[in-house]
């Protein structure tokens, strides 16, 4: 797991929560405590029942260095551009950037790329 | 903008057909046609057909676009009934990605499924393997379907999978691996 999904998972534990909060997925659920736990961010406790994921002083840690890196970023960003409080949604990219009009350098030279031009005589 | 007009050549391409190809294939003579085609496509977009991959009980959404499954025991199916690119090899192969599935996928857009896809080529099968990728990898972004193949060797840098599924034996038990996320799913075996 990348750094970027431990803090996604991080926020979301908070203050503490319960298994199912994580994922509705059991298996991947227990994937990330595991990844968390093995990494010293948070403890499993079962209370009546339930499973509570908690998180460990390292775990709070982390989370007060990412706000800190939150603050840094949104301060940039309203110093450039004093009204701009969130990313503009963009719109959904066009099929020239998911299909580009002409062959990738990978594809140019292959032999079987000649087969189109035999169809067409 | 109507999808479903068709060009006459020698035979009949869709607009989004048309549009998936890359100038060099098209060749001078379509030219005109082709550049019609992609300002035609150019924001229409479909919706995206979601498919399942299917291991026993469990089930894990298969994203459009080319993804990858690497299934030596049998055990991954994909829902719903896909389009299963029938048994051909080396030019035949190439003909039917780039002419008969989009035309398939003109009248129903379902998941497709290759089977066997590294045992496709008789020669330049490395060259031939990224092509056919590329193509279905544009199969699967044009039309929004998505496209997985039945792959052995999971080594083809230049094929940028949305997913991979691997199953994995280990110590007794049945795992399918999902990649990009490194995330494994038990998977129950029944008897």
């Amino acid at each position: 797991m990348d750094y970027v999904m431990i803090i996604k998972y991080l926020i979301r534990i908070g203050d503490g929560c319960v298994l199912s909060s994580i994922s509705s997925n059991n298996h991947y659920a227990w994937h990330i405590v595991n990844t968390l736990s093995n990494l010293g961010l948070v403890t499993v406790r079962r209370v009546s029942g339930r499973i509570l994921i908690l998180p460990t002083t390292k775990a709070r840690k982390v989370l007060e260095l990412y706000d800190n890196i939150v603050s840094v970023i949104e301060g940039e960003i309203g110093a450039l551009h004093p009204n701009h409080t969130h990313p503009e949604l963009k719109a959904e990219d066009t099929i020239e950037s998911s299909i580009p009009a002409e062959m990738p350098s990978f594809i140019k030279g292959n032999p079987w790329v000649t087969v189109l031009k035999s169809r067409r005589r | 903008m109507n999808m479903q007009r068709y060009i006459l050549v020698k035979e009949k391409l869709s607009m989004r057909h048309l549009a998936m190809l890359y100038k060099e294939e098209v060749g001078e003579e379509l030219l005109e046609e082709w550049m019609r085609a992609r300002e035609a496509v150019r924001y229409s977009f479909l919706s995206p057909v979601v498919g399942e991959v299917v291991v026993n009980d469990l089930r894990l959404s298969l994203p459009y676009g080319l993804s990858c499954i690497v299934d030596s025991y049998g055990y991954i199916s994909v829902l719903p009934e896909p389009i299963m690119v029938k048994d051909c090899i080396d030019h035949d192969f190439i003909r039917y990605l780039l002419y008969d599935l989009p035309k398939m996928l003109d009248e129903d857009r379902r998941p497709v499924l290759v089977e066997g896809f590294d045992e496709r080529f008789t020669k330049n099968a490395v060259q031939g393997l990224i092509y056919a990728g590329d193509i279905l990898k544009r199969v699967g972004i044009m039309y929004r379907v998505p496209v997985a193949v039945k792959y052995c060797i999971n080594t083809l840098g230049y094929l940028k999978w949305v997913n991979t599924y691997i199953i994995v034996k280990r110590e007794g038990r049945t795992y399918l691996q999902q990649l990009p996320e490194n995330i494994y799913f038990e998977v129950r075996d029944y008897e």
